[in-house]
């Protein structure tokens, strides 16, 4: 374990820490909430930003400088919940925490690609919302040929459904998910009165309790590694180790959820992830005081059960109203207009919401639903180097990505974009030159000094190789 | 008068929200000589930019609206005393959009696709319209007021449309137009309408409940039909495919060019054949659809044949099964280029797929905002010959505009006014205006 987490790390550094530094020059610096710098110059040094300024900011002699006047800087967006990038995102078994989604992540996808064509530093890949409680998420860099190369934070949250999953009613969807925790404390409740015996052998001592009072006893020497594999991610999740992500279709299902959040005592661990009917509860949403993630549909469409009425909501609107932070996600995902995650945010603003409150929903709030808020969500000294080089103002819908940095090095240039061309105009392109690959060499995350041909030196057991130990 | 609570138009736009490249400001459109003897009770819009929809672009502009029609545009005109003068600000005035190829508003989702025959020219797309449909307000919020509702893709050769505008009194609804037909090859007219033709309710279309059931298929009922009509207009020869005779002088009146003739396809090959059929009986036609359009671009500049161009899907949509391709994202930037004669259109779509989305999206890769704007105004206007009623804001054509909150299909903007006849159809207040439909 202590090998892998090491090996972990110095992957991560691999793709970041490259010893150089990077200079954005001469763009319009736009933050998410509306502060421009013009003529700006951010400097990237080791991965983070070092440096957030006007024109008078030195820029370190070895940096490699992107000019970007007359564009606009821009932080890296973020998608906070999303099935992108995965093979099967559903796992069939309805209790399935002991699943990872690190399996189903296809490096290669072509949504990946997407991702950076479109602006997105950052993707959280978690299962999808048909089950009852799914496997572990993973935030990734949606960029490099291992999951492991890609991996920001493996093994970071779970998925709850309080919506029904396929073939399951509300009733049994609850009856489900609360059984799944009984049978956890059943089974840690046995271990725990194994441990006890043994305890009680190693000193010697006879055994003088009641199995109640043995499995009490015992819980303090209980570790992860006792139990079996698959109670242990949730039992991290049962002690509050991990965030939930918790799919609530409808409003009800988001009164249902809290009622059952409060009653696990995990309500501090939650992130809703909200159907459009969900805004009728935008109050208790709120008093829960939790991250919202909204679903790629922003309209809420409802007939009338009584007077047959049609009506139409605009969801992200009854949350900015609300004071309520939000967090969008594209509609699908597509090279169109409506599977981009600004146009989302510019749509609020076409239906009056705030402009700085549409783009925090693609980028700070986005960084705080996924615990990173501090590392991600706008160009600030510290945080780390992913900044998009845009063609002019995110919610213009002319605007492209020119180039987009991951960490600080070059993850995109739409100059060498190989298959935009294919994309924008059906023409057919000759076959593919390693060097006219958009992500070649230079762009790729750099190559571990292990061959490519060795396993993955950290394949993430239930318990996880990461953050949570 | 009509627009009561004059609320300033200021008060939605966000600040910068119209900076523009430049503009050429044109001198104003000719006076109607009758502007010189306006009455008081004129209506007078004045805004940060007024579009005519021909191109031209008075910045600021005036126009001014009397009994349902348009008085004059222009950047500085008379006006009568005592007008009543709206300021809206720095909002921008254009035409009401003109869908020409509209899918929407009929009873229901198949509500027009006819079981008894595949070829139905003598039938009126008109008979299966409910202008009481929810879709009408959609439109209106898109800032859509005048749409041709062509026929229904699960014919080969199907009904003729209708226009309407998509507000005011129902009685005035109605729009005459010079008959247009349609026909529809490739896959479409043998799969599409499956769930909604017995006997095949076990499965996908089958012979017994359709005839053509591949592209040759809807190749030959077209070919076939206008075999039996010629005989039957030269010699009087009954169909032995049980054609009725109406609608074989239908297509007599298609030979004669006194009905218009669109080909629905969407994939390249179906472009060919609809040149190939269209020649057999020496036919011209306009493209509907399209979708492959950008790969068969030499065939429509050689051919001259007009398009309507789209929709490009942006969001999912219950005919997207049928799209075989994507459309290449800039076509209609290339149909400009090129020199081909194209309209915009939105198909079944309203809202995020809607027709200011197209324009949107065409602009979004490489089209000319000026020209954007002509595809969903006057182009489409003159495509179903209404080029004299609606489309620009020109003297003596009928009072529909739209006033966006900014820059007309950004992404951020959107209708807040729209006039059908000089009379609001959605309010400042986002209101569909009932008493005016």
């Amino acid at each position: 374990m202590v090998l892998s987490s090491l090996l972990a790390a110095s992957l991560l550094a691999a793709t970041t820490a490259l010893g150089d530094s990077a200079a954005v020059r001469g763009g319009t610096i736009l933050q998410p909430d509306g502060t421009r710098i013009e003529k700006g110059i951010v400097v990237i040094e080791d991965g983070k930003v070092t440096a957030v300024g006007g024109p008078e900011t030195p820029i370190p002699a070895a940096a490699t400088v992107l000019e970007a006047d007359g564009k606009v800087v821009f932080p890296g967006m973020i998608l906070a919940h999303t099935q992108v990038g995965l093979d099967i995102p559903n796992e069939n078994m309805p209790i399935a925490p002991f699943v990872n989604v690190y399996d189903s992540i296809e490096p290669n996808s072509a949504e990946y690609e997407e991702c950076l064509r479109t602006g997105i530093t950052t993707v959280h890949a978690i299962q999808g919302n048909n089950t009852v409680i799914g496997g572990l998420s993973r935030i990734i860099r949606p960029q490099g040929d291992m999951v492991e190369y890609m991996t920001v934070r493996p093994d970071y949250a779970l998925k709850i459904s309080i919506t029904p999953r396929n073939g399951f009613n509300r009733m049994t969807q609850l009856a489900e998910l609360r059984r799944a925790f009984a049978d956890l404390k059943a089974h840690v409740d046995a271990v725990a009165e194994r441990r006890y015996e043994e305890e009680q052998k190693k000193k010697e001592e006879k055994v003088l309790v009641l199995p109640d009072e043995a499995a009490k006893q015992g819980l303090a020497h209980v570790t992860i590694d006792d139990l079996d594999a698959r109670w242990r991610t949730l039992w991290r999740a049962s002690k509050g180790e991990i965030p939930l992500f918790v799919h609530c279709d409808r409003a009800m299902d988001v009164s249902n959820g809290i009622a059952w959040l409060r009653e696990a005592k995990l309500l501090e661990k939650a992130v809703f992830v909200v159907g459009t009917e969900a805004h009728k509860a935008a109050g208790a949403l709120k008093q829960a005081g939790r991250p919202v993630i909204l679903s790629g549909a922003l309209v809420h469409k409802e007939t009338d059960p009584l007077t047959g009425k049609e009506s139409e909501v605009f969801v992200p609107k009854v949350f900015a109203d609300a004071g309520l932070p939000f967090v969008l996600q594209p509609n699908g995902f597509a090279f169109n207009a409506d599977g981009l995650l600004w146009y989302q945010a510019a749509r609020c603003v076409r239906e009056g919401v705030a402009r700085d409150v549409a783009l925090k929903s693609v980028t700070q709030w986005a960084a705080d639903a996924i615990g990173m808020g501090d590392t991600l969500g706008s160009i600030a000294p510290g945080k780390w180097g992913n900044v998009a080089i845009l063609s002019g103002d995110p919610l213009d819908q002319a605007t492209v990505v020119e180039k987009l940095l991951l960490e600080g090095r070059l993850a995109y240039d739409r100059a060498t974009d190989r298959r935009l061309k294919e994309l924008a105009t059906g023409q057919e392109l000759a076959a593919p030159s390693a060097e006219a690959a958009p992500t070649a060499a230079p762009a790729a995350p750099a190559a571990p000094a292990a061959p490519a041909t060795e396993p993955p030196a950290a394949p993430p057991a239930g318990g996880g190789s990461g953050s949570g130990k | 008068m009509i627009l009561a609570p004059m609320i300033l138009v200021q008060s939605f736009l966000a600040p910068g929200a119209l900076a523009l490249a430049a503009v050429h400001a044109a001198d104003s459109v000719p006076a109607d000589p009758s502007a010189q003897k306006l009455r008081a009770d004129a209506l007078v819009l004045q805004a940060a930019e007024v579009h005519v929809g021909d191109g031209t672009v008075f910045k600021p502009g005036l126009v001014i609206l009397l009994d349902g029609k348009v008085v004059a545009a222009g950047q500085s005109l008379p006006l009568p005393a005592g007008a009543n003068v709206i300021d809206c600000g720095n909002a921008v005035i254009t035409p009401g959009l003109v869908d020409a190829a509209c899918q929407l508003g009929t009873s229901a989702l198949f509500g027009s696709a006819e079981q008894g025959s595949e070829v139905i020219p003598q039938l009126d797309m008109w008979d299966a319209l409910d202008l009481y449909s929810k879709d009408f307000e959609r439109l209106v919020a898109d800032g859509v007021t005048t749409v041709f509702i062509t026929g229904e893709a699960s014919s080969v050769i199907s009904a003729k449309g209708t226009a309407v505008k998509t507000g005011g009194p129902i009685g005035e609804r109605r729009v005459a137009v010079k008959p247009i037909v349609k026909a529809t090859l490739g896959p479409e007219s043998s799969q599409r309408g499956a769930g909604n033709r017995s006997p095949s309710r076990f499965g996908g279309v089958n012979y017994t409940a359709r005839r053509p059931t591949t592209r040759m298929g809807s190749a030959w009922v077209f070919r076939k039909a206008f075999h039996d009509a010629i005989a039957f207009r030269d010699a009087g020869k009954p169909s032995n495919d049980g054609l009725e005779p109406d609608a074989m002088r239908a297509l007599a009146d298609v030979l004669a060019g006194k009905t218009a003739l669109r080909m629905q396809v969407r994939e390249a090959l179906d472009f060919y054949t609809s040149v190939k059929l269209a020649d057999e009986f020496g036919l011209s036609f306009t493209y509907e659809y399209a979708t492959e359009a950008a790969q068969c671009i030499d065939l429509l500049v050689a051919r001259k044949l007009p398009v309507i161009f789209g929709p490009v899907r942006t969001t999912d949509s219950t005919f997207e099964q049928f799209e075989a391709a994507q459309p290449a994202l800039d076509t209609a930037r290339l149909l400009a280029e090129k020199g081909v004669p194209f309209c915009l259109t939105a198909s079944d779509a309203s809202g995020e797929g809607g027709l200011p989305r197209q324009a949107g999206v065409a602009i979004r890769n490489g089209l000319d905002r000026a020209r954007a704007l002509r595809a969903v105004t006057s182009d489409p206007a003159a495509m179903v010959g209404l080029e004299g009623r609606v489309g620009r804001l020109a003297p003596g054509l009928d009072a529909d505009l739209v006033v966006w909150n900014g820059m007309p299909f950004d992404d951020t903007a959107k209708p807040v006014l729209v006039l059908i006849h000089g009379r609001p159809v959605l309010d400042l207040q986002g209101k569909f205006r009932k008493e005016n439909s």
